[in-house]
């Protein structure tokens, strides 16, 4: 009888977080395609993350917010199929994302869209993953250091050069598309 | 350096300006902010382009294709069963789909001479439908019913009349009972598969409803011997449990306390069950109290993915208590009692 207490206690909860698991896969998604730059690998390390976080199911009771939980498993899945394959920041296919984009927006704000894609896929890796995670899904620092497992410090050293170097990268770009104009 | 320029320095620092567009300060620091920037155009210039990258990569994740499509829930339902597989991973059981869960007990055949000739010896005939090996669920839709349900379920067929016999098989079980598949064609939802539940001690069966996009809807009844029958053994964290009674029948919902629903798969539950007509009923059998032990029936419903022409499920005050209490018409019309508030107190909580 006991077992069967703690077993539908398991039960109980592991039904809440199956559910909760839901309502991430749309950011897992978005952040998984902005990282990695191509839709396939993205839903691939999507896959990937949700198998690994469900095979861990027995050990749930321990996972305080699920939220970060999920992005560091992710993390994880990213880092490990960048050493696999070597991947390189030149592997980020802009052009896959700006291709999928759902709704055109106005021809002014796909141009900005192109250029923080442009600018994003030449960030370094680590820089991209917070600018994702504190600028895209709002995670606070404290969340992406736990996501990134590093100090809240390293997450801000690293966001704010990321944010100086697409700064001046669009910067950039703006002072070119200028000169077209003229 | 003056005390002033030290005062702005330290506003300013870059820990700080971050903190500041990511709105990570409180609001006294956020002053000290604004006024150090009063006398640093090129610190605003540099805040401005921060705060204008934020903007951009929120508008950029807005515009991304990232509704849960169905092929995408297929394809990612269909690689984690296969990658747990793999693994060999022991997942005990993942009940309920998207985000909502519903379920349906009929107790029928109310008077105990006729359940007792039902059961002979008077063991319970209550729902067992959980009580199998355990199954693996995954909130992800389409092909979920391929990989835990029965096999040769079509997620878009329609039911074919062998799928409703099964309805007819459980009314032949008490007799003078009818029964019909609850119609919840208005939300949605669509009966794709009926079916019995050889398996289990007690008469049963399962209707699985599923949505355009895939996701299921699975409604238990059975017929239950006696009034001592559980109903419920868990209700997760979240959700709400809900009985009411008309008759000889009960019925019992457990959902979602948010889910738009609601209200109209109790509406049209009660509906589709009051078409059964138990014509040999001498008194009504008291509704089965929720308590810890006894079998699980669940719907699933995906609550993420609003289902078209689905009225909104009106706040309802009605506490849940109240809500067990069957209102009942001589006619044998049954009304559906009001939904429970979605209050943290209304919520049954896990054992």
């Amino acid at each position: 009888m006991i077992w069967q207490r703690g077993k539908m206690r398991s039960e109980a909860a592991s039904q809440a977080i199956a559910e909760e698991l839901v309502v991430h896969v749309a950011a897992l998604r978005r952040y998984a395609l902005l990282l990695l730059g191509d839709s396939a690998d993205a839903d691939d390390a999507v896959q990937e993350t949700l198998t690994r976080v469900l095979a861990r199911a027995k050990s749930w009771h321990t996972i305080g917010d699920l939220r970060p939980y999920l992005f560091s498993t992710l993390h994880n899945v990213f880092v490990d199929s960048t050493r696999r394959e070597k991947r390189m920041a030149t592997d980020f296919l802009s052009e896959d994302i700006l291709a999928s984009l759902v709704t055109p927006p106005s021809q002014q704000q796909r141009v900005e869209l192109r250029d923080t894609v442009v600018a994003l896929a030449k960030l370094p890796n680590e820089q991209r993953e917070v600018v994702l995670l504190v600028g895209l899904e709002g995670l606070s620092y404290l969340e992406a250091a736990e996501a990134l497992g590093i100090p809240v410090g390293t997450v801000m050293s690293r966001l704010s050069r990321g944010r100086e170097v697409l700064r001046s990268m669009t910067s950039r770009e703006t002072s070119r598309k200028l000169r077209v104009v003229k | 350096m003056t005390q002033d320029q030290t005062r702005v320095d330290d506003a300013l620092d870059n820990d700080r300006l971050l903190r500041f567009v990511d709105g990570a300060l409180d609001d006294d620091q956020r002053v000290q902010v604004l006024t150090a920037l009063s006398s640093r155009p090129e610190t605003v210039a540099r805040v401005e382009a921060y705060l204008h990258q934020n903007a951009r990569l929120r508008a950029l994740g807005q515009h991304l294709p990232m509704h849960d499509s169905r092929t995408f829930r297929a394809d990612l339902q269909a690689e984690i069963v296969r990658r747990l597989a793999g693994r060999r991973t022991r997942i005990a059981s993942f009940r309920y789909a998207a985000a909502a869960a519903v379920a349906l007990t009929v107790l029928a055949g109310g008077t105990a001479l006729t359940l007792d000739r039902l059961a002979g010896t008077g063991a319970s005939l209550g729902l067992r439908a959980s009580s199998g090996a355990p199954e693996i669920y995954f909130p992800f839709g389409t092909t979920q019913l391929a990989a835990s349900e029965p096999t040769g379920i079509a997620t878009q067929a329609d039911a074919t009349p062998t799928d409703l016999a099964s309805i007819t098989w459980l009314a032949g079980q008490v007799p003078g009972l009818t029964l019909s598949a609850p119609e919840l064609d208005g939300i949605g939802l669509h009966l794709v598969r009926g079916e019995t539940l050889d398996a289990n001690r007690a008469p049963a069966i399962r209707l699985i409803y599923a949505d355009e996009v895939g996701s299921r809807v699975v409604l238990y009844a059975g017929v239950a011997r006696s009034n001592a029958d559980h109903v419920f053994r868990l209700v997760p964290e979240g959700h709400l449990s809900l009985q009411w009674r008309r008759g000889p029948m009960i019925f019992a919902l457990v959902a979602p306390t948010d889910s738009p629903q609601l209200s109209s798969i109790v509406e049209l539950v009660g509906k589709g069950v009051a078409q059964a007509q138990p014509r040999d009923v001498a008194e009504p059998v008291p509704a089965a109290a929720p308590v810890e032990g006894g079998p699980i029936q669940s719907i699933a419903v995906p609550a993420a993915r609003p289902v078209p022409e689905v009225p909104k499920a009106a706040p309802d005050p009605v506490p849940a208590t109240t809500a067990t209490t069957a209102t009942t018409t001589g006619d044998g019309v049954i009304t559906p009692p009001a939904l429970p508030a979605a209050t943290k107190a209304n919520e049954p909580k896990p054992l």
